[in-house]
């Protein structure tokens, strides 16, 4: 863990370590992608729950 | 000093493309915050030209500039286009620009996809524009594309959907990618109760956009199903109900008041406290504010409709959950207050905006008030009140907010000062003038003149003339803000400090001015972080 202001990383935060190209360690990059899914797949939920919905609703 | 000293290494050893292909194939997010914010100038620029028009068609009652149906294209696609072309874009460009700077990030999580997510809009807003030259003319239904009136139009409906389509999928790319970095580009020491309120409040805003644009999408997919391929989503005849679009498009809608609005909170909560020389009050007050005002926009959709016919129990859960948004808007009125309460005050042009932000928001956020009591909408409903009212939150609310927020952070990016006397000009008109434009507007909805009319009754002449000449003189003295701009960026006196405001404070300060290209390329050290949050 990289030192700072209270003396530990808060989870989240960038972490020491080896870094790519583009300056992020291996945890980020696989957080980067785990994040990356939720948030889409929350996308894709919210889009299909309410046409189906609506569906549920329209036709009763 | 250390670090200083490598950030300004960094900057000499800038490696940027050239030519168009720096563009084209941007994947810095400084270059890409910059596409987003010319992208959304060049929006507001054809936004106000439809606006103008509309202030023009109704200077006087009897005025026959426009007929009827391009009068309410033009009020329907100025809408469109300041929504989903100027504001919104405004914002993720503001957040391209600064969120990286702030959080201490070398730049976006995802880069790539935030290449792909700003060039979907030229296509998008291409095709929306291009949709007033196709037989029959734009769509006129208004923004809010209600059926079976949407369905009526030609060749223009499907060119719209598609489009909308295309700036939800650009909104949803870049609110992932915003998520992404900073839920995990933060720097080392940055916790969550210590990142900027703007950081905070695109955080919130960015959950907003994943939830509510794909909404929006459901509901013009089911549109353009209705209409090409036989479904029934929304038609009577065949089973289905048009109301349900209204419920389906305001659970979008609502939240995306907050979407356009969120972001200026934050910015906001960035000026007051540089002018003020004080740390913002409140600041875990305004965090867990701004997260109850999204909750709330979720359960509050009912009150654009509640003349359509609903339950009493559902209008009076309506008024009530939207009448408690007060509650969190009015610690955050509170706490921009109490930050300048005492404070050493400064009025250059972001305070200036900053201030004239919280009188005139402050106003259309009463006037909604008014408006979420069920019986008071019954007859403000359909009417002027209503336009002076949302006018009132997105003009010197957000639109007001992204000119404080260019202000303020402009001698950052360019790492020049702008002309302030000219600046303080922009700021003077655009407050005298944009409440003579707006404020009559309260007085014509409150007699009774009902919005989306091409032409009206004698007696509501005068308002309307004098809300007219307010518009053009408001339009006009926005030529100032690209001219300040533009020459600021070309010859402006360079900035020597890191910051030019004496009171500001966070990681963006720390950096040299004009930031360079490649930015935190290592992550701040605590020392920094320290150094940033007490400056």
């Amino acid at each position: 863990m990289a030192p700072n202001i209270e003396g530990e990383a808060p989870p989240g935060a960038q972490s020491a370590g080896r870094r790519d190209a583009r300056g992020l360690t291996a945890r980020q990059r696989r957080n980067v992608r785990i994040t990356t899914w939720v948030a889409s797949l929350i996308a894709l939920a919210f889009y299909i729950g309410f046409i189906v919905l609506t569906v549920s609703r329209a036709h009763r | 000093m250390a670090e200083s000293h490598d950030i300004a290494v960094h900057a000499e050893h800038d490696h940027k493309p050239h030519g168009w292909r720096r563009w084209v194939f941007a994947t810095n997010h400084k270059d890409i915050g910059t596409m987003y914010l010319i992208a959304a100038g060049t929006m507001f620029l054809i936004g106000g030209l439809a606006a103008m028009a509309i202030r023009a068609q109704l200077f006087k009652s009897g005025m026959k500039l426009f007929d009827p149906a391009m009068f309410n294209s033009l009020t329907t696609m100025h809408g469109l286009i300041m929504i989903f072309g100027a504001i919104m874009p405004s914002w993720v460009g503001l957040a391209n620009w600064m969120i990286p700077m702030q959080i201490g990030a070398p730049d976006m999580a995802l880069p790539r996809l935030n290449n792909l997510s700003f060039w979907i809009l030229p296509f998008a807003f291409t095709l929306m524009i291009a949709s007033f030259f196709v037989p029959g003319g734009a769509v006129a239904g208004g923004w809010t594309m209600y059926p079976p009136l949407m369905q009526q139009f030609g060749d223009s409906f499907p060119m719209l959907i598609f489009a909308i389509h295309l700036m939800g999928i650009s909104s949803i790319l870049g609110a992932i990618n915003i998520v992404v970095t900073i839920m995990n580009l933060r720097a080392p020491g940055m916790s969550l109760l210590r990142m900027p309120l703007f950081v905070w409040t695109w955080l919130i805003t960015a959950y907003l956009l994943i939830a509510v644009m794909p909404v929006l999408a459901g509901a013009v997919t089911m549109q353009l199903t209705d209409h090409f391929f036989g479904t029934s989503f929304f038609n009577a005849a065949g089973g289905g109900d048009p109301v349900l679009f209204l419920h389906v498009f305001w659970f979008f809608g609502h939240p995306e008041v907050y979407i356009l609005i969120l972001p200026a909170f934050g910015v906001i909560s960035e000026i007051i406290p540089t002018f003020s020389r004080k740390p913002l009050f409140g600041y875990e007050a305004m965090v867990y504010a701004t997260a109850s005002i999204a909750f709330l926009s979720f359960i509050v959709w009912g009150h654009h409709m509640f003349t359509v016919g609903m339950p009493v129990a559902a209008q009076m859960f309506f008024m009530l959950s939207t009448m408690l948004i007060a509650v969190p808007t009015g610690v955050k009125v509170f706490n921009w207050t109490a930050t300048m309460w005492r404070g050493s005050l400064s009025f250059e042009p972001p305070m200036l905006f900053a201030i004239a932000f919280l009188f005139l928001f402050s106003i259309g956020g009463f006037s909604g008030l008014m408006l979420a009591l069920v019986p008071s909408d019954y007859q403000y409903h359909g009417t002027y009140f209503v336009v002076a009212h949302f006018h009132y939150v997105l003009v010197p609310g957000a639109v007001f907010a992204i000119f404080g927020a260019v202000y303020y952070w402009l001698p950052k990016w360019c790492g020049r000062m702008y002309d302030m006397r000219l600046a303080k000009w922009h700021f003077w008109l655009s407050v005298i003038f944009v409440n003579v434009l707006f404020f009559p507007q309260h007085f014509l909805g409150l007699a009774g003149m009902p919005r989306r009319i091409p032409d009206y009754a004698p007696q509501f002449t005068d308002w309307n003339m004098v809300s007219s000449i307010g518009g053009f003189i408001f339009g006009a003295s926005q030529v100032l803000f690209p001219y300040i701009v533009w020459k600021c960026v070309r010859s402006g006196k360079p900035v020597e400090a890191n910051s030019p405001w004496d009171g500001a404070h966070g990681l963006e300060w720390e950096l040299p001015s004009p930031a360079p290209y490649h930015s935190w390329t290592t992550p701040p050290s605590a020392a920094v972080l320290a150094h940033g949050a007490e400056h």
